[in-house]
Order: C-alpha cells, then sequence, then structure tokens
C-alpha cells in the first residue's frame, strides 16, 4: 500500500512538473500605444453607453428638457474631447 | 434508552420565574414580571459564547451555566425586595464584572465606545463635504450651468462626428418599430 | 490515502510556491517562460488539493480514525449527508477547503482568461485586455494560496495522524452542525470570503501595471459581484442557521463571527456602488481600489477573527493559536497595498470632477459614508472588548443592545438612500425633476406611515421602516413602470413583456432595482422583530399557554432513539380563535458520540408570522417539562428578501442584451475604425 502510495507520489510530481514546464504559449504581447488606444476606445464606448442610458431616462419621464439638454451636451463634448485623442494616438501609430 | 435531558438555561427562568410565583400570575401586564423581564435584557450570559442575553444562552457547553442559574433565582429574589434597578445591576457587576452587562455603561473608559461611532460618522461627513467642496472648486468654470443647446459641432469636427453619430443612433432607436 | 491527501496538500504547496516565486521574477525581468510556467503552477494547484480533498471525503467515509482530524470530527453513526459537513467542522479541514475554493478561483479566472487561437491577434479586443492582466493577477492569487497552503502544511494539517492508537469510534460531528443548512451554508459562505481575493488581484495587478483603459475596473467589478452572491446567500442561511437551530428565537446576534462576516459584505456592497462612478464617469478611482483592497483585508481578518479565538463567539468550533500567521499575513498584504498605491497613485487620478451636490454621483458617496460608516461601528463594537481589556484590563463585553442602537438608525439611512439613489440623475439634478420623480413615493410613504399610526403603533424603527419601505418600493416600481412604457410604445408589446426586456437590456440597472427590493423585504422582515411576542411556561398534560394570537395545548410527549441520538418531544396542540390550526413537535436530541444535548425548534412560519416552539427540558425541581413560544412576525419575510437579492444579483450578473448586440455589430466601432484608418 505505501509503496502503491509512493509510485503515485512520484507520478503526480513527474505530471505535475512536466504541465507546468511543458507550456510555451505566447503572451499577447501589449504595446503602450496600443493599451491607449483600446482604452480611450473603452472611454468613448462608456461616454456613448451614458448617452443611451440618459436618452432613455428622458424619453421614460425621468428628467426635465433642460437637464437633458445640458447633460447630453456635455457628454457629447466629453465624446469629442476623446475621438480627438483616438485621431492622434491614430496619427502617433 | 431512556435520557435524562439536562435543562438548558431556560431552567434559571423557570426557576426563577418560579420562585416570583409568576408562571400562575401571567407575564404580560405583571409589574413585577415587567420589571424582572427589563432586567433581564440589561444582563447576558458571561460563558464565552458571550452572545445572548442571561435567559437565553444556546451554547452547549455554557460553563457559567450553575452560576448563572443561580443568578437569576437571585435576580428574582432582588426583584422581589424592592431594591432600585441600578442596585441590582451593581451588584451583578461586582459578582461577575462588567462582562455580564449586555450594554456598555455610559461611564468610564466603556463611554469611547458609544461615541466612537458618531465620531467617525462626523469626520467622515466632514471630509465628505471637504471632497464636495474640493471638487465643486475643480470644476471647469467655462461651463455655464444652464447651457443653451450648443450648434452642432461649431468648428469642432469631432464633436460635429460625435452628435451626428449620436443623433443618428437615437434617431433610429426611436422609430425603429 | 491519508498519505496520499498530505502529499498532494504539499504538492499544492510547491506548486503555488514556484507559481508565486517565478511569476514575480518573470514579471521583472519580463521572461515569458517563466511567466507561462508560473501561470501553469497556478492552474496545477487546483487539480492537486482537488486530490487532497477528494483523499479526506474518501478518509471521512471510511471512518479513518487514525487521522486526528476525523476522530475529533465524525463518527461512525454519522449520516452520509452529514459526513460531508466534517470536510470544514473543523479547523484543519475548514483551511483545506478554503485552500481548494481559493485554488478552484485561480483556476476559473485563468482558464476564462486565455485567448482562443486568432483572437491573440486582435489587440484591441477587450478579451485581449484580460488577458493582459491574467499573468499578473494569477500570481498575486498564488500568492493568497502559499499563505493558506503553508497552514495546511505547517500549522494545520487535516491528515495528520493521532499520536497513539486509534479509537474505535470518532467524538461525532457538532450537534449544532448536523443540520441541512449547514450543508450549505458554510461552503457559499467561503465562496463568498475566498472570491474577494479575485477582484483583489485584478485591481492590485492593474495599479501595479498601470493598466489603462477601464477593462480592470468591470473583470474587478464582475468578480465582487460574484463573491458577494455567495456572501450574502452565505450570511443569511446563517442567519437561518442560527433561528431554527439555536432556540433563542432570533436570527443575529451579533456575534463577532457574524460581524466577521458582515464587514467585507458593508465595503464590498459600497464598492458596487462607487465602482459605476468609475465606469461611468472615469471618478472615485482611489477610493474603488482601497474599497476593493479593504473588502479583501477584511475578509481575511474575518478568517482572523473566526480562527484566533481572539474575541469570544458562539463559533468556537474553528478556534486555534494560529492567529500569529494571520497576523502576519495580514501585515503583508497591509504592506503591500500600500506601496502598490503609493507608487501609482498618479495613475488614479480622476477624469471628470463633481459638477452637483444633487446628483447619482453624490448619492453614490453618500451611500458609501453611511456603508462605512457601518463599518467602521461594527468593527470598533466587535474588538472593542479586547481594547477595553488592553486598556483597563477587564473585557467589557459589547453586544447586541449596543449594535441594534448605533446600527438601526444607520441602516434606516441607508434604506432612504436606496430609494433616493435611483432618482437622481448624473451630474445634475434640477429641481424639477426631483419633484417630478420624489413627489407619488414620498407620498406613498407618508401614507403608509399615517396608516401604521392609526393602528396604533408607536415604536418609532418599525414605523419609519415601513413608511421607508413603502417608499423604495414605489420608486422601483415607477422605474420599471417607465422603462417599460416606453418599450411598450415602440414594440406594441404589453408592459409586462416590456418590463422583461427591459431588464434584459440593461441587466445591471434592473437587477441592482431587483436586489434593492430584495433589501426592502428583508427590512421588512427585520421590522417585524418590533412586534416579537414570547413567553414560557411548564407544559405538563393539558397545560396552556397563550403567545401572540395563538393558544398552545400540551397534548402529549414521545420519544425515540437511533444510533446517532435519542429523542424526546413534546405534542403540542395549537389554536388560534378558538379553532385547531396546527399539531407542533418542539423536540431535544441527545447525541451519542459527542454526549450533547440539542433543542429541536418546531418552526410554524406564514408569511404574516413565525409561531416558534422550543422544548427547554424539564424543570429539576417538578419534573413538568417547559416551554418556550416565540411569536415572531414577519420574520418569512428576510429568507424572501434574501432570495430576491440572489435572483437580482444573477440578473445583474448576465450580460445586457443590447451591449452584446452591440458587440456584434459595433457601428461606432466601425465609424471609429475607419476613422483612424484614414488618419
Amino acid at each position: 500500500m505505501t509503496l502503491l502510495a509512493a509510485f503515485a507520489c512520484v507520478f503526480f510530481t513527474a505530471l505535475a512538473a512536466w504541465f507546468v514546464f511543458a507550456g510555451d504559449e505566447r503572451l499577447p504581447e501589449d504595446s503602450p500605444a496600443a493599451a491607449r488606444l483600446r482604452a480611450l476606445r473603452e472611454r468613448k464606448q462608456a461616454i456613448y453607453d451614458n448617452l443611451r442610458d440618459l436618452h432613455f431616462e428622458f424619453l421614460a419621464g425621468k428628467l426635465a428638457q433642460p437637464d437633458y439638454q445640458r447633460s447630453r451636451q456635455m457628454l457629447e463634448t466629453e465624446a469629442a474631447r476623446v475621438v480627438r485623442e483616438i485621431q492622434r494616438c491614430g496619427e502617433a501609430s | 434508552m431512556q435520557v435524562r435531558f439536562a435543562s438548558r438555561p431556560l431552567r434559571r427562568i423557570s426557576l426563577a420565574l418560579a420562585l416570583l410565583g409568576l408562571f400562575t400570575a401571567g407575564l404580560r401586564g405583571d409589574p413585577v414580571a415587567e420589571r424582572y423581564h427589563r432586567l433581564a435584557a440589561k444582563l447576558r450570559c458571561v460563558c464565552p459564547c458571550h452572545q445572548s442575553m442571561l435567559s437565553e444562552c444556546s451554547n452547549m457547553q455554557c460553563s457559567a451555566r450553575a452560576q448563572l442559574d443561580a443568578a437569576m433565582v437571585k435576580l428574582s429574589q432582588k426583584v422581589r425586595s424592592g431594591d432600585s434597578d441600578e442596585l441590582i445591576l451593581q451588584a451583578f457587576v461586582q459578582e461577575f464584572g462588567p462582562e455580564v452587562l449586555a450594554a456598555p455603561p455610559t461611564h468610564g473608559f466603556s463611554l469611547v465606545v458609544w461615541i466612537m461611532p458618531w465620531v467617525a460618522a462626523g469626520l467622515g461627513l466632514w471630509a465628505l463635504l471637504a471632497v464636495l467642496h474640493y471638487w465643486r472648486a475643480q470644476r471647469p468654470s467655462a461651463e455655464p450651468a444652464t447651457a443653451p443647446a450648443a450648434p452642432a459641432g461649431d468648428g469642432d469636427p469631432a464633436l460635429a462626428r460625435v452628435q451626428a453619430e449620436i443623433a443618428r443612433e437615437l434617431g433610429d432607436w426611436e422609430r425603429r418599430e | 490515502m491519508q498519505l496520499f491527501g498530505a502529499y498532494a496538500v504539499l504538492l499544492a504547496f510547491v506548486l503555488a510556491v514556484y507559481a508565486f516565486v517565478a511569476g514575480v521574477v518573470g514579471h521583472l525581468r519580463r521572461r515569458r517562460r517563466l511567466i507561462v510556467s508560473a501561470e501553469r503552477a497556478t492552474l496545477a494547484v487546483f487539480p492537486a488539493l482537488t486530490v487532497a480533498v477528494l483523499c479526506l471525503i474518501g478518509l471521512i467515509f471510511r471512518n479513518d480514525f487514525t487521522v486526528a482530524y476525523i476522530a475529533e470530527h465524525s463518527n461512525r453513526a454519522l449520516p452520509f449527508y452529514f459526513k460531508i459537513a466534517v470536510l470544514w467542522s473543523g479547523q484543519e479541514g475548514s483551511l483545506l477547503f478554503w485552500s481548494w475554493l481559493l485554488s478552484g478561483y485561480a483556476f476559473v479566472v485563468l482558464l476564462g482568461g486565455r485567448l482562443r487561437p486568432g483572437r491573440a491577434a486582435d489587440e484591441l479586443s477587450p478579451k485581449h485586455a484580460h488577458r493582459a492582466l491574467v499573468p499578473l493577477a494569477s500570481v498575486i492569487l498564488a500568492g493568497v494560496e502559499v499563505f493558506f497552503l503553508a497552514l495546511n502544511n505547517f500549522a494545520a494539517s487535516a491528515f495528520a495522524s493521532l499520536p497513539v492508537g486509534t479509537p474505535a469510534d470518532g467524538n461525532g460531528l457538532n450537534p449544532l452542525l448536523q443540520y441541512s443548512q449547514m450543508d450549505i451554508h458554510p461552503p457559499l459562505l467561503y465562496l463568498g470570503y475566498v472570491g474577494f481575493a479575485v477582484p483583489f488581484a485584478f485591481c492590485l495587478a492593474a495599479l501595479l501595471k498601470r493598466y489603462p483603459g477601464d477593462r480592470w475596473i468591470h473583470i474587478t467589478r464582475r468578480w465582487t459581484m460574484v463573491a458577494w452572491l455567495f456572501l450574502t446567500i452565505g450570511i443569511v442561511l446563517g442567519g437561518l442557521w442560527a433561528y431554527k437551530v439555536l432556540g433563542w428565537g432570533g436570527y443575529w446576534a451579533w456575534d463577532p463571527v457574524e460581524n466577521a462576516a458582515f464587514l467585507p459584505w458593508l465595503t464590498g456592497t459600497a464598492f458596487l456602488h462607487s465602482v459605476m462612478m468609475q465606469e461611468k464617469r472615469g471618478m472615485l478611482k482611489i477610493w474603488n481600489v482601497w474599497l476593493v483592497f479593504a473588502t479583501f483585508l477584511l475578509a481575511i481578518f474575518g478568517d482572523f477573527l473566526t480562527r484566533s479565538g481572539l474575541v469570544s463567539s458562539v463559533h468556537a468550533f474553528a478556534q486555534s493559536s494560529i492567529g500569529g500567521w494571520f497576523v502576519i499575513f495580514l501585515a503583508i498584504a497591509v504592506a503591500v497595498c500600500l506601496a502598490a498605491f503609493f507608487k501609482n497613485k498618479d495613475f488614479l487620478k480622476s477624469e471628470n470632477p463633481l459638477e452637483s451636490t444633487a446628483s447619482r454621483e453624490a448619492g453614490f458617496l453618500f451611500n458609501n459614508f453611511v456603508l462605512l460608516v457601518a463599518a467602521f461601528a461594527i468593527l470598533w463594537g466587535t474588538l472593542f472588548p479586547v481594547i477595553s481589556e488592553w486598556v483597563e484590563g477587564q473585557k467589557i463585553s459589547v453586544g447586541r443592545v449596543f449594535f441594534d442602537r448605533i446600527n438601526v438608525p444607520i441602516f434606516l439611512f441607508l434604506l432612504f438612500l436606496t430609494g433616493v439613489g435611483p432618482l437622481l440623475a448624473w451630474r445634475r439634478t434640477s429641481a424639477a425633476s426631483l419633484k417630478r420623480n420624489f413627489l407619488g413615493p414620498a407620498i406613498l410613504g407618508a401614507a403608509v406611515l399615517a396608516l401604521c399610526l392609526a393602528m396604533g403603533w408607536r415604536d418609532p424603527y418599525p414605523l419609519v421602516c415601513f413608511a421607508l419601505a413603502a417608499f423604495v418600493l414605489a420608486i422601483v416600481a415607477m422605474e420599471f413602470y417607465r422603462g417599460a412604457r416606453v418599450l411598450s410604445r415602440r414594440s406594441r408589446r404589453g408592459l409586462a413583456l416590456s418590463a422583461v426586456e427591459l431588464t434584459m437590456r440593461n441587466t445591471r440597472r434592473y437587477g441592482g432595482y431587483i436586489i434593492h427590493v430584495g433589501i426592502v423585504l428583508l427590512a421588512v422582515g427585520i421590522a417585524g422583530s418590533g412586534f416579537n411576542q414570547q413567553t414560557e411556561g411548564p407544559m405538563p398534560y393539558r397545560a396552556k399557554l397563550a403567545v401572540g394570537p395563538y393558544t398552545l395545548t400540551s397534548l402529549a410527549y414521545t420519544q425515540d432513539d437511533n444510533a446517532n441520538f435519542s429523542s424526546e418531544a413534546l405534542i403540542v396542540r395549537v389554536d388560534q380563535g378558538g379553532r385547531e390550526i396546527a399539531t407542533m413537535y418542539p423536540s431535544r436530541r441527545f447525541y451519542k458520540a459527542s454526549n450533547q444535548t440539542q433543542s429541536m425548534v418546531a418552526d410554524r412560519s406564514t408569511l404574516l408570522s413565525d409561531l416558534y416552539l422550543v422544548y427547554a427540558g424539564d424543570d429539576p425541581e417538578t419534573n413538568q417539562p417547559i416551554l418556550h413560544a416565540y411569536w415572531n412576525p414577519l420574520i418569512a419575510w428576510i429568507w424572501i428578501g434574501a432570495l430576491v437579492i440572489g435572483f437580482g444579483t444573477i440578473i445583474a450578473l448576465l450580460p445586457s442584451r443590447t451591449a452584446a448586440a452591440r458587440r456584434e455589430n459595433p457601428p461606432a466601432r466601425v465609424a471609429e475604425t475607419a476613422e483612424v484608418a484614414q488618419v
């Protein structure tokens, strides 16, 4: 029984070692420029989502017209800023 | 197998109540019984469970059981003898230490336990208001509080593009049936 | 099997140490092979520990009492469905179980983070962003694993043998744990506690890597929700267990160990709210990072509190002297958090300022403030006995009276904010919008208050709670109605179908509202305790006892006996308004292996109230059975509320339909790619 257990221990140790060192996956290289561009796009997406939400809340009657207009304008300005950044990133790369 | 069940902490109550003659008197509306319950609620079990009121300890290995059985009986006697609430509680503290009180006293060092949460709340609120104030001061002053609807992307192609995209998408959404 | 189990735990430890060391070196020196092998070692910890756990379970089922842990916590007559609970009923087993769950989380994180061939090329995909964070996050998880596996191997081994001999039978499982709730309460609670390690790992990884963008915060939020869901259900099941088992008529005693679970729940809840400010507006990044850190540290602290015996608790079954290990680990974790923060704090700069105090953002700030004050008050009260012992040399007890008095007003204010928050618009809410949104619910709340007063109720806390409950429910109903109306107009479908569509379009928001409904129901259930009644008395044959609207009559007394326990029960007839409505059987059991007696509560639960009977044993003087009877109004709503919270959280975890559709066909992205290409 002990011998069997010892054999199992050796076998599993070898298996674990093989598993750990056999892998040779290519990790995705993440260039700073790509990461930055991705971040900006996420930001833009978030702002667009905010705009959709805002519009929906307005349609649902939760917001007064001036509140809606003002928030929409501010979000659009914010989105434009991000779009300009995206363009700049494109130029840089 | 016939097992004689050792009765649990409620034995204390029954014993004490029996001594008070309260089972027959009915529990509600009897001023002596009410006083007894009120005082019992201010005391708690001193066994390691530390969780329960004197009358409710549900710890199987309640190490203080025998002591507390006697305590409940003592409480009922004291209630009957007409001692003041404070005197009765004081007698318990002397016997078991301050641990026996269900709520920390509101004097001496224990006062700190009562005060600190509110001090923390006050400090937190002050910090919160300070942050709000700071952020409001940071707000770009260029943006008026109530801006009129801006004309589409005045001289800014990026803004014009965003506005067009959004207008199209939201317009589409409203039109779609 | 014992030897093999012990070996598997050691192998897991070696793998975790390798994963941690190779990962750290690999990241510092940018060695890809090392990083990859570290990741694979983290993956391998889970199968190794699974083998160990299976070995322990096998030994438990084989009644192998040479293993000290099994001799201490199991016995032959224990039914098989409770034998599983032996795994977590003591210090060593529960630590192994903890490590296993942690490695399971790491396993899922790593598998979930893998890229399918071909996807790696798209540097801009969210999946790619996720993948980029996983290697460092897995190193951090491996670091946490190293600590727990060190405990498993060197401080509290579940596979250690008894020093001498093998007993014929074990000491048996603690009778308090021999309940079906105990088969699921600890695993869920542990899944919650342990789960907070994942958001912590991602958050710390993002901070250390100065990872740009919002992706890491989405990942952190989702994993926090998963852990939060488990912790919530675990805590409520703990309450249900206390209620059904401990026999004092309540479900929450502010026991230090209960508080320990509640603390990370509070900070986790605060994070789940404040994270929206970061996702929507790029604000509060520093705050969020610290909330994630605090939640993880409090989870470890809770574990420390439960296991170290620092404060006395009814959960005494898992105490020992391993507190020192936890103190060292906590100190290291705090130091790492502080170092990472101060080195990279400029990375966490806020992108937008706050524009108005009447805004959703400010609402979230107040919500966080209140949750943290509650967390502080609870932590303070829990630790005060220790502090008072240091300062004055005598332990001052801080129990239910203190916690109730401090926390009830705090939580009522929180309930108020639960209603107010969703009605505030992001950025700024004008007086006109406020009036439009608040008037109806406020009137309803006031009406409920007036109704309660008219019914003669005077206890202020339940009154305020019921009024606020009506206020919040009205707001949530209004939110669903308004949204569904917009969709219904567009699609010409019914309101109910539109409400479902609305929920699936924005699962996070509407799932969140469902959670709020659950919280309200839970609060109503808790407020019901303001009307509790209790009485006790001897119950010889035909004796009567009145509680609430019921009259109880003692009918008979029975006995039973099996290998595990012997029991005796009272048979009690329940009458209401002169009519018999039920027969109940409060009983007591004597567990033979552990020599312990346990009350079996009889509980008749309806939506309006519970009748809860405890057979408290026999009066030693008169030999008459003593019955303790409780009438607990509304308590069922606590459990219903918890179910609703669980349902809402699952909804919130589902991907939103619109977001999924956009991923399939993203119009904005197409335009933008063209835009970049033009340049």
